[in-house]
């Protein structure tokens, strides 16, 4: 390489990995914008193809923690029926339980599954429950 | 070489930003932040590094950032409300009415009725009437039936079913007619505790939909 193209070389080559380096920082950044829009599909969407392609952006961006749940609560509606009659009926004895420790436990369980409104459910009603106090 | 010291800068970034978006959303009430906390807790529990991590930002934030904030949300919020609660739990007996009440009086900082439901969905029926058959009128219940002779005024009367028929809303969405006395309000918040109790009660039972409590809870749930 002649001598005068070096150090222009070498400013191209920083460039651009300072650019790489911005794209992806960018990139996995859970922004005010997408927390909103997370939020609200989490809280509010029911159409399983919309929730799909939402959490396969998600995941595009690099925040699989998100798009995994939103996967997952795509595929809610698409479990075998005993399964859903067996959560229907985990979340109806969380409701009758009165210790507020094995009512949260049932809740994180929803949680993990995708499943955030049964889980809210049964948290709300686990504040209601009385509580030993340190 | 251990998984924390492996977690480069950038992410620890990352991470104590989100420590503090969590922290920030379970003071204002946001139920799925507060699971969170409780699940990287539990995770730090049981050794996992970048959990341990996370709880160590947490606690810093909240060490640093104190909440002024009054209980918004929680039963349990503080351990003083939680000892009044469960005072006036164990003395609930046969009078739910009274309790409820008790509950407004002593700790305004609790706006929700939702708390004072729980309580009155677990100690009896308010959905059947003697017989055992679905209580129809506004008093076949015997317990609301109790609650409502209990009540002094036609208004106190009319606040309580405004209450119990419209307990699915927000208490801060809710608009009485008229002035309310300090009475009528209570009624009112009486009303709104038993109805979301009944919701509570309706849910449990084999042939009523889970969008009884919660619409969404049903749609996961396969409704």
């Amino acid at each position: 390489m002649p001598l005068p193209l070096i150090p222009i070389a070498v400013m191209a080559l920083g460039a651009g990995a300072a650019y790489k380096v911005h794209r992806n920082r960018k990139k996995k950044v859970m922004t005010p914008a997408r927390q909103k829009i997370y939020d609200h599909a989490l809280n509010t969407m029911k159409d399983p193809a919309g929730l799909r392609k939402l959490g396969e952006a998600f995941n595009a961006q690099g925040l699989t923690e998100q798009g995994d749940m939103l996967t997952k609560r795509a595929r809610l509606r698409e479990l075998p029926a005993d399964v859903k009659a067996g959560r229907r009926a985990a979340f109806q004895k969380g409701m009758t339980l009165t210790n507020p420790a094995s009512v949260e436990k049932l809740a994180a369980e929803f949680d993990k599954e995708g499943a955030t409104g049964a889980a809210a459910a049964l948290r709300k009603y686990a504040q209601g429950l009385p509580r030993k106090v340190a | 070489m251990s998984n924390a010291s492996a977690v480069t800068p950038r992410t620890q970034l990352a991470m104590r930003q989100e420590s503090i978006n969590l922290v920030r959303r379970a003071r204002v009430g946001d139920q799925n932040a507060r699971g969170m906390l409780m699940v990287v807790k539990q995770a730090a529990v049981k050794g996992n590094a970048r959990a341990r991590m996370s709880l160590q930002m947490i606690e810093e934030y909240i060490r640093r950032n104190p909440g002024k904030e009054k209980c918004r949300m929680s039963f349990g919020c503080t351990p003083v409300v939680q000892q009044i609660i469960n005072r006036l739990h164990s003395r609930m007996g046969g009078d739910p009415g009274s309790y409820v009440r008790a509950v407004i009086e002593e700790v305004p900082q609790i706006p929700d009725a939702h708390h004072a439901a729980v309580p009155l969905a677990n100690n009896g029926d308010l959905l059947h009437d003697k017989g055992g058959k679905p209580a129809r009128s506004r008093d076949g219940n015997p317990r609301i039936k109790g609650i409502l002779n209990k009540l002094k005024t036609p208004q106190c009367h009319e606040a309580f079913m405004y209450g119990m028929q419209s307990c699915n809303r927000p208490l801060n969405k809710l608009q009485p007619q008229g002035e309310y006395s300090p009475d009528t309000h209570s009624a009112l918040h009486i009303g709104r505790a038993v109805g979301i109790a009944r919701k509570i009660q309706a849910v449990r039972l084999p042939n009523v939909s889970i969008a009884t409590i919660s619409p969404m809870a049903a749609w996961e749930l396969g409704e």
